[in-house]
């Protein structure tokens, strides 16, 4: 499909079409989800052998797990016989995947097959296959590439897709601020279980690009939780972050070649909120302290702290308050299934734990009264762009344009002059754009220089 | 010295036959695809390869215990 008519970055002008059609939808699920870099979990959701976490990429239901020998593998959760999912638990510990249809069992366990999710066992394997299935051939299907980025699983069914490093660029330190704790420690994060679910009848992409920098509808969409005062800071606080000291204006920064982007540069970050209770406000800011000096003495950049997105669909708040990300995944086009993670220190006190619990509650997730604000927004949006005489007419991404400059910090990304920018948004359908207009990594790679 | 005793649980067994592959000189099929155990009972020096068949059989049909 040639989509360089429906998306026009250089003039801030989209299409509503690629929001609301079906062929463009499945030939997202193609050109995009079969491609890229997912996300699946987190590794302290699967500690232990035998652990396994029900994931998802795209519209498909995949099993992570970890195998005899601590190793963590993605794993299609469809029997290669008939199709039927082979585990509908959300989570839980095994080896063995028995399908329910007709007894199809794969395993894990590395002291019964080679390879983690082989095919170990067929009904009447003798009688009624005399012995020639060739069992080896049949296993389930596994990812093409899995990384575990200090803690961050992800993978990609495309063993020509960019090595996972190539593929993050800049946005790598958005990323390990996600995966660090508030003490600036890698790793040393868990995720509150469990993973919140729900759908939405938004296309996926108005998550997405809510988070990656788009600053600009902060002020009147969220204003009456800002009124309210539903922040740590508590009701005097300025805004719902509780964070009085967050500057008004924050540039952001994006990728043009990668699609990626966030708030804030690599260099700067505005601190952690002040809290209305004064113990916990003293163990953040004591946090805030050792994070500082671990970095510093570390030679990582303090910044990249802002809400972001990784193209495609993980969308994330690096800095914490609220520690937590949000995958978009696909249903169709104009219904996504949103899952929500909590991320938090491995090491908080009992009460500090309590406390965060509360206000990502009061923030996110299905009754959470800033991601309502956002729920209203994509939903309404999408059901009116459905219509014959809408779909007419395009989308306006002028805000911020040509009014980018390199990035001083990265080498591949670029920053806006003024913080209200949709510069990161048309950087994200640039990058959408050229996958969904090329056949192969390589036709990308090519046009882009990057590899 | 006690001796392992085999059972098939013949409700449970589907005809994987991963029990045949594991310990031949202990079960067999019958002529409906159900595994059988050949002999009453088995030295202790069979129990590694018969507990190997145990977690090789994917609907848990083999109980082994001390006769």
């Amino acid at each position: 499909m040639n989509d360089r008519h429906l998306v026009d970055p250089d003039n801030g002008v989209i299409s509503r079409e690629i929001f609301v059609s079906d062929e463009v939808f499945d030939e997202e699920l193609e050109r995009i989800f079969a491609r890229t870099w997912l996300f699946l979990g987190h590794e302290s959701q699967i500690p232990t052998t035998g652990d396994f976490f029900n994931s998802r990429m795209g519209t498909e239901s995949v099993l992570l797990t970890r195998d005899t020998d601590g190793e963590i593998h993605a794993l299609l959760n469809s029997c290669r016989h008939r199709g039927m999912k082979v585990c509908r638990y959300d989570e839980g510990n095994t080896h063995d995947f028995v399908c329910p249809y007709h007894g199809w069992s794969y395993s894990t366990d590395g002291t019964l097959v080679a390879t983690a999710g082989e095919l170990f066992g067929v009904p009447h394997y003798r009688a009624g296959y005399g012995g020639n299935l060739d069992r080896s051939q049949w296993g389930l299907v596994p990812t093409a590439q899995l990384v575990n980025h200090h803690g961050l699983i992800f993978a990609t069914w495309d063993p020509e897709a960019p090595p996972f490093d190539t593929y993050i660029g800049g946005f790598r330190h958005w990323l390990d601020n996600l995966a660090a704790s508030t003490a600036g420690e890698r790793g040393r994060v868990k995720v509150f279980r469990g993973v919140q679910k729900w759908r939405i009848r938004s296309n996926w992409k108005f998550v997405s690009e809510n988070f990656l920098g788009d600053n600009y509808h902060g002020p009147t969409s969220h204003s009456s939780v800002d009124a309210v005062g539903i922040g740590p800071g508590g009701k005097h606080a300025a805004t719902r972050h509780g964070d009085n000291k967050r500057p008004r204006s924050v540039a952001s920064t994006s990728f043009p070649d990668l699609g990626h982007g966030g708030v804030t540069t690599a260099g700067y970050a505005w601190g952690y909120p002040s809290f209305a209770e004064p113990e916990i406000d003293a163990f953040f800011q004591r946090r805030w302290r050792q994070r500082l000096e671990r970095l510093e003495a570390e030679g990582r950049p303090i910044g990249a702290f802002g809400p972001s997105t990784l193209f495609p669909s993980m969308s994330l708040h690096a800095g914490g308050f609220p520690r937590a990300l949000i995958v978009a995944h696909p249903v169709g086009p104009t219904e996504t299934e949103v899952w929500r993670w909590y991320l938090i220190d491995d090491d908080l006190p009992a009460e500090v734990e309590s406390w965060l619990r509360h206000w990502y509650l009061r923030y996110s997730g299905p009754a959470g009264l800033v991601e309502q604000d956002d729920m209203e927004n994509w939903d309404y949006a999408t059901e009116a762009s459905t219509g014959t005489i809408a779909r007419r007419y395009p989308y306006n991404y002028q805000l911020g344009l040509h009014m980018a400059t390199p990035s001083e910090d990265l080498d591949d990304a670029v920053e806006s002059s003024y913080f209200m920018t949709e510069e990161n948004a048309r950087n994200y359908y640039r990058r959408w754009s050229s996958l969904m207009s090329s056949t192969s990594w390589a036709e990308i790679e090519e046009r882009t220089g990057r590899r | 010295m006690t001796r392992l005793r085999v059972e098939v649980l013949r409700d449970r067994c589907a005809g994987y036959a991963n029990c045949v592959d594991t310990a031949p000189d202990v079960f067999d099929l019958d002529e409906h695809d159900i595994a059988v155990v050949g002999a009453e009972d088995y030295p202790q020096d069979q129990r590694g390869v018969l507990e190997r068949a145990v977690r090789r059989c994917p609907p848990k049909a083999i109980v082994v215990t001390d006769s």
